[in-house]
């Protein structure tokens, strides 16, 4: 199931190999600079549209971001190589605007810097690396249970920095190949693990902290 | 096989901090049988490691559910699109 969404990507016609053949090509010198952008829209609007939407909540603001991705793309088209599919090289550059679009407002709202990222899951660990605050259980297989885990989720994602949200958007929510988000993100394998562990560190904290404690009796 | 105990004696002596991040790191490729086979034998003992494990496996799960919601979303609307590419148009002229 999870695979589901992978496979639109690459199976979807547009999306497929037949549209990373003809993106190669260049196109005729006499093109406007937009024609692919007409095409992206068409193609893979709908999917960068539900994405920015879902991270952003706001149709405004979600244009402008799409707006904002075809821009960058249309700049960024002569450099892309064509080693990941043509929608997931969009989806990185909408996933690096949404990013500069959280710090932005986070730089206005409280002029804080990104936390800092050295620890995963702070609190948890002790000094010698031991669990300080052994996990709890949160696992829950009945529907009401889990339409409460799923909105804990909602909500602590929205909590991460844009950094790793960004990688844990690309790589879990959207099941690109690790492969290629690291292209799409411009980071290492080695960069993007860690990122992917801090978040899923920081989402199971943040998502115990919101549901986990009532099945143990705490407070 | 002395390079693989080898190996499963260095992860057993890992901090819990390590064993999580290789646990997080297993959801997404397999690890060498030798460390694998190390965390195997942690979890029998460490009931956190455990508990984080399945943690972490049911919330990328949930993420994975979350994120196939996506599909299913709503179409960008038609009116918007035009919007976006009419600025498109105007934007990169001046690019």
């Amino acid at each position: 199931m999870p695979r589901v969404i992978h496979e639109d990507v690459t199976s979807n016609p547009g999306a497929g190999p037949d549209a990373r053949e003809s993106f190669r090509d260049s196109p005729p010198a006499s093109a406007s600079p937009t024609a692919p952008a007409e095409r992206w829209l068409a193609e893979h609007g709908d999917i960068l549209w539900r994405f920015i939407l879902a991270r952003t909540r706001s149709p405004d603001i979600a244009e402008e971001i799409v707006q904002e991705t075809l821009l960058a793309a249309i700049q960024a088209h002569a450099t892309f190589q064509g080693t990941s599919s043509e929608r997931t090289w969009l989806l990185g550059i909408a996933a690096h605007k949404v990013a500069d679009h959280f710090r932005a407002l986070r730089r206005r709202a409280e002029r804080a810097p990104e936390p800092p990222a050295a620890d995963a899951s702070p609190g948890a660990f002790t000094i010698d690396g031991m669990w300080a605050k052994p996990p709890k259980p949160i696992e829950s297989s009945t529907a009401p249970e889990n339409a409460e885990l799923l909105a804990a989720l909602r909500h602590c994602l929205n909590t991460l920095p844009p950094s790793q949200a960004e990688a844990i958007w690309l790589r879990d929510l959207l099941n690109i190949p690790a492969a290629e988000v690291c292209k799409a993100m411009g980071v290492t394998p080695t960069n993007l693990w860690s990122r992917i562990h801090r978040a899923r560190a920081a989402l199971r904290l943040c998502v115990e902290k919101s549901v986990g404690t009532s099945k143990d009796g705490a407070p | 096989m002395i390079g693989f105990v080898r190996e499963v004696v260095r992860v057993l002596r890992l901090p819990c901090q390590e064993h999580a991040a290789l646990f997080s790191r297993q959801l997404d490729e397999p690890l060498p049988r030798a460390t694998a086979a190390g965390l195997r034998v942690h979890i029998l003992y460490c009931a956190g490691c455990k508990q984080f494990r399945t943690q972490i496996r049911r919330l990328r799960d949930l993420t994975r559910s979350l994120g196939q919601e996506l599909n299913a979303g709503e179409s960008m609307p038609a009116a918007a699109k035009q919007r976006v590419l009419s600025h498109t148009a105007r934007s990169s002229k001046k690019i």
